[in-house]
């Protein structure tokens, strides 16, 4: 009997021993091919990378620049991607388009229908860091697709967006996003399209709330300032929150009465917001309340009332003064790093 | 008569070692099924791309870098300054001096121009005293504690007290982290929008690369047969135990070398112990039990990309004593958490994890030592005898080389970390030999660490650091 | 007569600092296609700090402009800000191009003695405009 067993254990190991040499043999070849092929792509990038700066920053003629083949495709792609890093002038930009869009057009379209992920995810990538404008309608019909992954959603969104799509608003209100998903995708739009997102604030869900606040926060989009302040009145909980830290981004409010009173509340991160918003337009009525809010239990209101009494003119002497007299550790402890802060 | 029944008795510890071996190849292979699918899937993705998009978030999680450092005079200069230019917005770096008896203090408050600083630190977790704190005029991120000697653990303490961030992570003296590692390793916390609370990434060998000014410049292959073994080893235990067990939130073990954990969680499950080996470990398990008992849904991942490059013994001596020292380690956390096995309370960490854990880390050297010596009594008896010998060695073979095997060609299938062919096929025939001679002796090893534990001895030996940027 | 105008002109060292090669280059280019007369131009490339300063470039008698990469390995580009600017008795223009674009990182530079602070990615116009503004300030 154990022998049988044996035999049967014989059997399995080297069956898959064999296996795994073939997998050996598989994978050995395909890297020595990787191998050759990256040779090649590096040795064509250095061959074409001066021309390709000249059309680039000096807007010289494209000329003999040949594409055809998968490596002299692969070598653009990657130089393009270092430019696209480092350089951002309007006209680099474009030319950087332009040849991007002669060269990678036909590529990408393929690689858009792949049906590896990767393939499509790193396509979605090039077309949007080089502004392939003219490949609109193609991203246009996958953000149509019924079976496309999440990841994929969200960047083909964020390409639309991009590309200041004009019917981009009924696209995305189809899918339920997170509010970070959102803000990525509403931070590029232009000030129409991102207009009407404002306009239909109240139909939309939470999370697209608080990410058109954020994204008004980040912009510190003065023209909203009425709006913003109309969503701090109306609303309660974390939109009104979030309205309020746009508020203090942007740095205006028509009346400080109502918010210094905020300065008080029971909630930390609006006492911590209203700090900041006092800070950021410089109301010296709110000074004597920061310097209590020094003292207050949690780091994040103290920090903020430390980086916004360092606002003011006369902050440093204000903190000094926090600094010698003081009974509270933590408030000289935070006065000094105010102080100090950048060395 | 008696023939008749010792036959029996070596019959049954041989289906008995048989089973057990059986056992854990199934378990290996449900694991490496799970690995398999993970990796196909990000497989060639341009990762680079994938991070430009969230400097954004990552400029509102900082994070606390916190290097314990106890003699460190010969390398700690570099190990900060390739900190310094790691690609990430917001961080500080805070190296926790502790108690060096050389120049470890004097050289970095030298180079970094280092000033005394009074700064209320708050006691979250219990430590050994602190002397004086510095921080740096030229980089104002850059701190450093000066505090008495209490263990890597204390030091690790110290730090998270004093840091200021939310998140930290802990790093050895000696690792060089790539250059885009905080933005892998923070990703998936990110991503999760804070649902996943620590994040550990795949340690790689740094022995045999080119290594300078705390960069690697290019990944190479040891040619010492020791380093090509751990490397094998290093790659199954990430590759394939960690990326199969993180899938599921099972992940019991950030390695020590680096991970990142959210500050909060960390100081309510107590901070690190000061009286166990295996510190970091038992950290892990703590927060695990912590989550569970608080009913909350937080997890712990891991990231297969490699991230963290790092120093393995050349030399038997040391690598023994490590092992000896990692196997208690293993125990002592473990033991002291010994409520959670089979507890469903703790839901699959309790009833998943820890068993895995205490059943094929724990105990699989000690079955394995005895199926060891078993074969080679069976041999020296002869006879009907030896076909038990060969049984176990054939299954042995599968647990051990055959897995290795895969492991190595999963890494080349996925991640193709090493630049040159003839380096996989040295990976993976050195893998082929593994049972015959790399596995038991390490196998002893543990085995020593256990009997160590048994005895009461307590002492760990030192390790002796090389330096690894030139 | 072509001699005596040459001999009238000082020189300008332009010392590059940057680990990434195909920046380097780049910025030599750049800085090539400016028009910039006052000055006789000596450009040249390091990888690092610790290179720039063991050349001793900065001994060379004439006007010293320094590109200098934010974020790079051996030394970071605050310290060599630093390192230059600590010494009073030359006088050395320098300005920063980096990735790190946060507010502190800037005001650091700036505070330190920056003489100007361009983030990547850069326009090509914009940092011509900005060298020759700093060109300007030099005496002749």
């Amino acid at each position: 009997m154990i022998n049988q067993d044996i035999l049967f254990l014989a059997i399995i190991t080297l069956s898959l021993m064999c296996l795994l040499f073939l997998l050996l043999l598989y994978l050995t070849i395909r890297k020595a091919k990787e191998i050759k092929k990256r040779r090649e792509i590096e040795d064509y990038k250095n061959k074409i990378n001066t021309q390709i700066f000249s059309i680039i920053a000096e807007g010289k003629r494209y000329r003999g620049i040949g594409c055809e083949t998968s490596i002299k495709q692969k070598a653009m792609e990657e130089l393009l991607s270092r430019y696209v890093k480092i350089l951002e002038g309007e006209d680099e930009k474009k030319r950087l388009s332009d040849l991007a869009s002669h060269c990678l057009q036909g590529y990408y379209r393929k690689r858009l229908k792949s049906k590896k992920w990767s393939h499509r995810m790193n396509a979605l990538y090039h077309i949007e860091d080089f502004y392939m404008i003219k490949l609109l309608d193609e991203v246009v019909i996958l953000s149509k697709k019924k079976n496309i992954t999440h990841q994929e959603m969200i960047h083909v969104l964020r390409i639309l967006a991009t590309f200041q799509y004009n019917g981009f608003q009924e696209v995305l209100y189809y899918h339920d996003l997170s509010e970070y998903e959102y803000r990525s995708i509403l931070m590029r739009l232009n000030h129409d399209l991102f207009d009407q997102f404002v306009l239909s604030f109240h139909k939309s869900t939470p999370p697209l709330q608080y990410a058109i606040l954020d994204v008004i926060s980040l912009k510190k989009a003065i023209e909203y300032r009425f709006f913003t302040e109309n969503i701090f009145m109306s609303y309660k909980g974390e939109v009104k929150l979030r309205a309020l830290k746009a508020l203090a981004e942007i740095g205006y409010v028509s009346n400080i009465e109502p918010y210094l009173q905020l300065l008080y509340s029971s909630s930390w991160q609006e006492r911590m917001v209203a700090a900041k918003l006092i800070g950021s337009i410089q109301e010296e009525k709110g000074i004597p309340r920061l310097i209590e809010l020094l003292h207050d239990q949690i780091w994040w209101v103290r920090s903020q009332a430390g980086q916004s009494i360092s606002q003011f003119p006369n902050g440093k002497a204000i903190l000094q003064s926090v600094l010698e007299t003081s009974k509270d550790t933590f408030a000289r402890d935070m006065a000094w790093d105010w102080l100090h802060k950048g060395v | 008569m008696l023939n008749v029944q010792w036959l029996d008795i070596v019959s049954v510890f041989a289906w008995f070692i048989a089973v057990y071996m059986v056992i854990v190849i199934v378990f290996y292979s449900v694991i490496l099924m799970i690995s398999m699918l993970q990796l196909r899937k990000e497989y060639q993705l341009d990762r680079i791309q994938a991070y430009e998009d969230y400097m954004d978030e990552f400029y509102t999680r900082p994070v606390s870098i916190i290097v314990p450092a106890y003699n460190e005079e010969a390398g700690i200069i570099q190990s900060v300054r390739s900190l310094l230019s790691v690609n990430y917005p917001t961080f500080e770096i805070i190296v926790v001096n502790d108690g060096s008896t050389d120049g470890t203090l004097e050289k970095m408050i030298d180079q970094y121009e280092m000033k005394v600083i009074s700064k209320v630190v708050r006691k979250q977790i219990n430590t050994k005293p602190i002397k004086t704190i510095y921080q740096s005029t030229i980089l104002s991120n850059l701190f450093l504690v000066d505090k008495e000697n209490g263990g890597k653990a204390d030091a690790l303490n110290v730090g998270l007290n004093f840091s200021h961030y939310p998140y930290f992570c802990s790093l050895d003296g000696d690792s060089v982290l790539e250059p885009d590692a905080f933005l892998k390793v923070m990703k998936p916390i990110i991503d999760s929008n804070e649902e996943v609370i620590a994040s550990g990434g795949s340690v790689r060998i740094a022995n045999g690369c080119e290594i300078k000014n705390g960069h690697i410049l290019k990944i190479g292959l040891s040619n010492n047969p020791l380093v090509i073994m751990q490397i094998i080893e290093y790659l199954r235990a990430f590759l394939m135990g960690r990326i199969g067990l993180s899938r599921h939130n099972l992940l019991l073990i950030i390695s020590g070398a680096f991970g990142v954990f959210s500050k909060h969680w960390s100081i309510e499950a107590g901070g690190y112990k000061t009286d166990t080996v295996g510190e970091d470990m038992e950290l892990v398990v703590r927060i695990h039990r912590l989550l569970k008992e608080k009913k909350v849904n937080k997890k712990i991942v891991y990231v297969p990309d490699p991230v963290c490059w790092t120093e393995v013994p050349e030399d038997m001596t040391i690598l023994r004593r490590q092992r000896r020292r990692w196997h208690r380690g293993l125990f002592e956390s473990l033991w002291t958490h010994r409520g959670l096995t089979f507890n469903p309370k703790y839901g699959s960490i309790g009833v998943i994890s820890f068993p895995y854990f205490w059943v094929v880390e724990f105990l699989g050297p000690i079955i394995e030592f005895l199926g060891y010596i078993f074969m080679v009594l069976c041999l020296f008896l002869g006879g009907v005898y030896i076909e038990f010998a060969i049984l176990l060695f054939l299954l042995s073979c599968l647990y051990g080389s055959l897995f290795s095997m895969a492991a190595v060609l999963l890494e080349e299938w996925s991640l193709t970390k090493y630049p040159k062919v003839t380096d996989i096929i040295k990976l993976f025939l050195y893998s082929l030999t593994e049972t015959i001679w790399y596995r038991p002796m390490t196998v002893f090893w543990r085995c020593e660490g256990v009997w160590q534990m048994l005895i009461g001895d307590t002492s760990w030996g030192e390790m002796k650091r090389k330096g690894v940027s030139k | 007569m072509e001699t005596s105008r040459h001999q009238n002109k000082r020189k300008l060292f332009i010392s590059i600092i940057d680990n990434d090669v195909m920046i380097q280059t780049m910025l030599v280019r750049i800085l090539k296609m400016m028009n910039i007369d006052r000055f006789e131009i000596d450009i040249k490339a390091y990888e690092d700090g610790m290179q720039f300063f063991e050349s001793k470039r900065l001994d060379d008698r004439g006007e010293h402009f320094l590109i200098v990469d934010g974020i790079m390995p051996v030394m970071d580009g605050i310290e060599i800000l630093q390192k230059v600017k600590s010494d009073l008795s030359k006088q050395v223009y320098v300005l920063m191009l980096s990735g790190r674009k946060s507010p502190n990182e800037i005001n650091k530079a700036l505070k330190l003695g920056a003489d100007d602070y361009v983030t990547k990615p850069f326009s090509i116009k914009e940092l011509q405009t900005r060298v020759q503004q700093i060109i300007q300030r030099m005496k002749q």
